[in-house]
């Protein structure tokens, strides 16, 4: 599927939550499930660091597609790593860079986070983004 | 660190990660006894203990203006005469002059030689009735009810298995600072928001004590004279509730 498709269906799994309450807990079961990240991802190379929680990233190339695979302290933003690896993960590098992610104000996720509780989703879709304009254009040289 | 190259000693009147009120009139006349001048940072320990710049001997003191009912951006600097007429302005600007010939300018007298250019005339006036307001409470009764919520809270949370409280100083600002094990704060935090129940997560901007204490960051509630013990209840409810939803 399609970056915008896969937005789309995440959008409307979330408008099946009227209060951000609801909202929240299925992020937190979304962070629950998320497969862990082997131990030798984990190192600084591959941290974000944020004040509130820290996030470890790896990314990988098969076939011309990125994939991502990404860790957490904080189950809050494991969730919020699940729906960028369903949306991101096995896409073509170019789509990875041209996104908008629009599903992310969709679901109101930006608007329920405090600033002081800034925990790094920007950072994160910046550094995924980054990972794919490297490959991209190691694949176009 | 009281040394010939001390040249000002500058401390938080009460610490904001974990309430601990520090003993500043001892460190005060310790440096004083080296003639090193003293400044104290009272943003936290402005609204919930009396102080009085006199009685400490600080040579500068500040806080800011949110902190006690006023509004942002704007805060308090207050300096020993002594020491601000022999400081030079920081800033040119207009009211800040007396005279400009080409021989001599002469600057205007404290504090206006500080305060150059247009003043933030609107939130001046705005912190002047949040000063009246705060000094017109009894601040002894307002003290001794933060007081007894910090006992409350500090009981009624560390009764809570996995809690742990974070600074314990036998002098604290009515602040509990605290983490759960397994659990990340801001997990925590963003749950009690969900309740209605506003706490602030993470380090704090003091990284140093979270390293000394080696945790990433804690949940932190404070308390001011118009909580009740009834939130204090909510708090801990909310808690519980957290972490029966994020440990599964």
């Amino acid at each position: 599927m399609s970056i915008e498709e896969l937005e789309k269906s995440i959008v409307e799994d979330f408008e099946l939550f009227d209060e951000w309450a609801e909202r929240y807990q299925y992020i937190i079961e979304l962070g629950q499930k998320l497969p862990p990240l082997d131990d030798k991802y984990k190192v600084d190379e591959n941290k974000i660091k944020g004040c509130q929680s820290s996030v470890w990233l790896h990314a990988y190339s098969e076939n011309g597609k990125v994939f991502f695979e990404a860790d957490s302290d904080s189950t809050f933003v494991k969730g919020e790593i699940a729906l960028l690896i369903n949306v991101l993960s096995g896409q073509d590098p170019k789509d990875i860079v041209d996104t908008d992610l629009k599903f992310i104000d969709a679901i109101g996720l930006r608007q329920h986070i405090a600033v002081t509780r800034a925990n790094g989703l920007a950072s994160m879709i910046k550094q995924m983004k980054l990972y794919a304009l490297a490959l991209n254009s190691k694949q176009s040289a | 660190m009281l040394s010939p190259k001390t040249k000002l000693v500058s401390v938080v009147h009460t610490s904001n990660s974990l309430g601990t009120i520090n003993p500043v009139k001892d460190i005060i006349r310790l440096a004083h006894e080296k003639n090193i001048p003293v400044f104290v940072d009272a943003a936290q320990g402005i609204v919930h203990s009396t102080i009085d710049v006199q009685d400490l001997d600080c040579d500068f003191l500040s806080f800011s203006g949110h902190k006690v009912f006023s509004p942002t951006g704007i805060g308090v600097l207050y300096g020993k005469a002594e020491l601000l007429e022999a400081m030079p302005p920081y800033q040119g600007g207009g009211e800040m002059i007396s005279s400009v010939k080409f021989e001599k300018t002469t600057y205007n007298e404290i504090p206006y030689k500080f305060e150059a250019g247009t003043p933030n005339i609107a939130d001046v006036i705005g912190m002047g009735a949040g000063l009246n307001y705060f000094s017109s409470i009894d601040q002894k009764g307002a003290h001794a009810h933060e007081k007894a919520l910090l006992k409350y809270a500090e009981e009624k949370l560390s009764a809570i298995e996995g809690v742990r409280l974070i600074g314990t100083a036998k002098e604290k600002a009515s602040v509990v600072s605290f983490v759960i094990d397994g659990l990340n704060a801001m997990d925590v935090g963003m749950y009690l928001d969900t309740l209605g129940i506003a706490v602030r997560t993470g380090q704090h901007c003091t990284e140093p004590v979270m390293d000394r204490f080696c945790i990433p960051g804690t949940i932190r509630a404070s308390f001011l004279f118009y909580n009740t013990f009834a939130e204090i209840d909510t708090l801990t409810e909310g808690v519980k509730k957290a972490i029966k939803l994020l440990k599964g």
